[in-house]
């Protein structure tokens, strides 16, 4: 079965992130057509499309929009997403690095519907290639009139500038992509205010994911009816999965929301590599709380993983087999948590070396049969306590691990060693 | 005024607190570290958790703010354990040095634990607990990165009181600690307030590193007598040791909000130890000798019956703005009894703007209150009682707490000490052996401004009161008491006072600017002139 391909639809061709090449295949001809409706008229499409965040959250683009104070005195920003870091995740460096002017167009119209005329392209640190591939497309696009003043003669005016980052994973939190524009430590805002009121520099502002941007200009080009109609009634579109892990045929996929987890893992993915059986999924990134093999079946829509306990996020799906051992998978998370937490709150900061110190005496057989309930107590203290998602998107697996897959832990701590023989390689020696 | 209920309570609370003063108010105590009312909030501490009806996450109490209908509940299970498992989480990394800490007995932290605490931690393994060295953030501050919480007040307090920006934070996560910028020393003049605010040990000061034991302490609410800001203060006296430990700020919104400059923090010690007089001395020969108080203070006053009965001479009396109000008072009170020439003050007040708000150019903490007292320092006079000196129409003089080394010119130096071993009689009344008091005939030792009652009216107006925290040293008396000593042998009556609150009650009958001042009126906080 082949995949439904909207956004993807030229990734394959040859020099797809030239701006001859989006505009031979059909590009730019959404922005003409926003500009000529009102900038309420396409805030109004989004909405009736039902187009979600594709960044993890999955909040309705058009209502975000509409949050924005439009004759606000001070400007209106809009930032782009583009710091791509989930753990699991590789949809927008495709995007960015295939199909650049397809984002472009989106933050064209995006920008004219909230009335901005300068938007922030956050791109991570990590990514050199995508950012001089989006040096040139946005250069492109000052030349052929698509930026700068008075865009196709519509008196509408935009700058873009292209921001790269330092290399930290905190930075995709929106707050935090703010102030790291700001130019100050990257992190995350105690909110309220909310961006939509006080963002960048202290001006209403909005972020977008580029996949969510990458959405608009389809929208308004073939009509909300025709997206809505895509997916499930309040999961509309396709959504760009990324399958990596244990999997015969890795990759991205462009699929409607709601196909089954199944469907994407054997259809699509080929199965499990070495012929091995799905031991545990996790559906979203590495936030996400993973999934059994049990629980396969289930549709791959923000509801329904929300309803699960799990979250849609990223769509970066990846499959941890039987050979693998779940106490490492959690310890591996854990580390990267602990690295990565920016360190303002005590539940995060001290909560993910924590947890990673208790995975990794469990892991190294050293760990005692009380660490698992307080392992999952310290996870629920974690959980909607801080300013931002990271503690929960540390807290939420490793519980999920924890409870799951309870009786490896009970294993592990009862043998003195890890049964699946594998070697604790630890990183942290120890010093600053 | 929004309407809103914590713990049950109703509170009718003034628009714009957040919940934790709205919850002060009502007596309700929220935990806290990060939050500081003079700091902007930055809620990472996460201490201060509450349950909100209607809200499904517990949210920090410092950054919600009051409106109409908020139901606050701070004593459900979910607020008290999200409040607990905060302290489990802060302490895992903490040392819990506290008997070897210097903010033990005083620590928010160790409080907060104490009362807001599970009371016990799962964490396993205290030996892997992270472990950095510490460093001097300035010459003054230690910095113990193993302490710290990363609260940022220290970071916050360099970025908005004093706009410095010194310092910041460098890494992320648990290997975040604070740094001095680089390029950059912390070097302002409040710098010192930062260990203040630091809600655990983490910034020491290095004078008192290893000293405080804060349970010992002594504390004395005062004023900072450095400069004619009149900072409110609170002195710390270690009793076994009888000397003062260390000068905190005490809030005075009128005055000095939170903080104190460097000066008055650190300067109490010069005050303190250096040259102090601690008996009285009469002159004999080349060198001193020890005296009674009885023979001092005989000779003084025969000394100046002596010049004022005497024609062809002429004694004056010079006060200097170190003294009380009520010091001062006395002294003009006997110059009116003798019918002399009242006091002369020999230093001009300064005005300008103040650093940081607080740090008055003046060094002296009673100009103002000398001259709503009635001195002046008119510069005929001042010039004339120098001048005088010099052409030697003078030829006695009391100088009470002012060194004149310090009052003119370097290059006048010379001559003045040429003068005034040329006089027939000079009486010094001093807390320190000054240059002037080494050329005098009776040396009077007097108490420092930590050692007596009394009260100052700084440069806005403002009288407050001094209060002794320490006795004088040796058989030194404050000096208002010495006042009475010698107006008692002018007069019989009008120097029978107790206390400086009946000088004061005097002073207020008799004095307009004064007018209805009383102890009690001026309180801990002070009171700003009537008129």
């Amino acid at each position: 079965m082949p995949e439904m391909r909207i956004i993807r639809t030229y990734v394959d061709k040859p020099n797809s992130e030239s701006i001859e090449s989006y505009t031979a295949s059909g590009g730019y001809t959404a922005l003409p057509r926003a500009l000529k409706m009102g900038p309420l008229e396409i805030i109004d499409e989004v909405k009736k499309s039902g187009l979600r965040g594709r960044g993890g959250a999955g909040f309705p683009t058009g209502i975000k929009w509409s949050f924005v104070q439009r004759d606000s005195k001070q400007p209106i920003y809009l930032c782009c997403n583009a710091d791509e870091s989930e753990p699991g995740s590789f949809k927008d460096r495709e995007i960015i690095e295939r199909d650049p002017h397809q984002m472009l167009e989106g933050i064209v119209i995006g920008c004219y519907a909230i009335n901005s005329h300068k938007c922030y392209i956050y791109i991570r640190g990590e990514m050199p290639k995508g950012a001089r591939i989006l040096e040139r497309a946005i250069r492109e696009s000052y030349e052929k009139g698509f930026l700068g003043k008075n865009i196709l003669g519509s008196g509408f005016n935009l700058d873009v500038v292209l921001f790269v980052g330092a290399g930290a994973y905190i930075c995709g939190e929106e707050t935090a992509l703010l102030e790291s524009i700001e130019g100050k430590n990257g992190e995350p805002r105690p909110r309220p205010p909310f961006p939509a009121q006080v963002g960048l520099f202290g001006c209403p502002t909005i972020v977008n994911n580029v996949e969510t941007l990458t959405c608009v200009p389809h929208i308004i080009n073939r009509g909300a009816e025709w997206f809505a109609s895509i997916g499930t009634p309040k999961n509309t579109g396709t959504k760009i999965y990324g399958l990596s892990g244990s999997i015969n045929k890795p990759g991205l996929y462009e699929l409607p929301l709601g196909i089954s987890l199944r469907e994407l893992i054997y259809e699509y993915g080929e199965g499990i590599r070495n012929g091995k059986e799905v031991k545990a999924i996790s559906p979203g990134g590495g936030s996400a709380a993973v999934l059994t093999a049990e629980e396969i079946n289930i549709p791959m829509d923000f509801d329904s993983l929300a309803r699960a306990g799990s979250m849609l996020g990223t769509a970066g799906v990846t499959v941890i087999d039987d050979a693998t051992c779940m106490v490492r998978v959690a310890q591996n998370l854990a580390h990267f948590y602990r690295d990565e937490s920016c360190g303002q709150c005590v539940q995060c900061r001290e909560g993910t070396w924590w947890l990673e110190k208790m995975l990794t005496r469990i892991e190294e057989g050293m760990g005692r049969m009380e660490y698992i309930d307080t392992l999952i107590d310290a996870c629920f203290q974690m959980k909607g306590t801080t300013i931002c998602a990271l503690a929960d998107g540390c807290a939420m697996p490793v519980e999920s691990i924890v409870k799951k897959f309870r009786h490896e832990f009970e294993e592990h701590i009862k043998l003195g060693k890890c049964p699946f023989g594998n070697k604790y390689m630890g990183i942290w020696d120890g010093s600053d | 005024m929004p309407k809103l209920t914590i713990d049950g309570q109703e509170a009718d609370v003034q628009d714009g607190l957040n919940l934790i003063q709205a919850a002060a108010l009502i007596g309700i105590e929220i935990p806290h570290f990060c939050y500081h009312p003079a700091l902007s909030i930055v809620a990472q501490c996460r201490q201060c958790l509450v349950e909100i009806e209607g809200v499904p996450k517990v949210m920090p109490a410092c950054n919600t703010f009051v409106r109409d209908g908020l139901v606050v509940k701070t004593n459900t299970t979910k607020a008290i354990k999200a409040r607990e498992a905060v302290v489990e989480f802060t302490l895992i990394n903490h040392p819990l040095d506290c008997p070897i800490c210097d903010k033990g007995g005083e620590c928010p932290l160790q409080l907060t634990a104490f009362k807001h605490g599970p009371g016990y931690s799962r964490f396993d393994g205290p030996e892997e607990k992270k472990v950095r060295k510490k460093y001097f953030l300035s010459e003054k501050i230690l910095y113990d990165p193993n302490r710290c919480i990363m609260c940022t007040r220290c970071v916050r307090f360099t970025d908005e009181v004093t706009q410095t920006g010194e310092l910041g934070y460098d890494g992320r996560g648990f290997r975040k600690k604070i740094v001095v910028f680089p390029g950059k020393n912390l070097d302002n003049e409040l710098s010192g307030n930062v260990i203040d605010l630091c809600p655990v040990g983490a910034l020491l000061g290095k004078d008192t590193l290893h000293e405080e034991r804060v349970w010992y302490w002594k504390y004395t609410d005062t004023i900072c007598p450095l400069c004619s800001n009149g900072c409110n203060i609170t002195v710390g006296i270690d009793p076994r040791k009888g000397r003062v430990a260390r000068v905190r700020p005490r809030v005075n919104h009128e005055v000095n909000d939170y903080w104190i400059c460097d000066r008055g923090r650190y300067e109490f010690k010069i005050v303190q130890d250096e040259n102090r007089l601690r008996e009285p001395f009469i002159r004999e020969g080349e060198g001193f000798r020890i005296a009674t108080w009885d023979e001092t203070l005989d000779l003084l006053a025969a000394e100046i019956i002596k010049t004022k009965n005497d024609p062809s001479t002429s004694i004056a009396f010079v006060a200097s703005p170190m003294l009380t109000n009520e010091e001062c008072y006395l002294l003009k009170k006997i110059t009116e009894i003798l019918s002399i020439e009242k006091p002369v003050i020999l230093t001009e007040p300064i005005d300008g703007e103040k650093k940081f708000g607080l740090i008055s150019q003046d060094p002296y903490p009673n100009n103002k209150g000398l001259r709503d007292i009635g001195l002046s320092s008119d510069s005929d006079r001042l010039d004339g009682v120098i001048n005088s000196l010099y052409e030697g129409k003078i030829k006695a003089l009391y100088v009470v707490g002012e060194d004149l080394f310090s009052v003119v010119k370097g290059g006048e130096r010379g001559k003045l000490r040429e003068v005034l071993s040329k006089l027939s009689f000079l009486a010094v009344q001093d807390f320190k052996l000054t240059e002037t008091a080494k050329l005098a005939h009776v040396i009077i030792p007097g108490a420092s401004p930590y050692e007596k009652d009394g009260t100052f009216t700084n440069d806005m107006g403002r009288i407050q009161r001094i209060k002794k925290a320490i006795p004088p040293q040796g058989s030194a008396k404050p000096d208002w008491e010495i006042l009475c000593l010698l107006g008692k042998r002018f007069s019989q009556e009008g120097f029978n006072y107790v206390n400086p609150s009946q000088i004061m009650l005097e002073i207020a009958d008799r004095i307009p600017a004064f007018n209805g001042i009383n102890y009690e009126k001026i309180g801990m906080l002070g009171i700003n002139k009537m008129g």
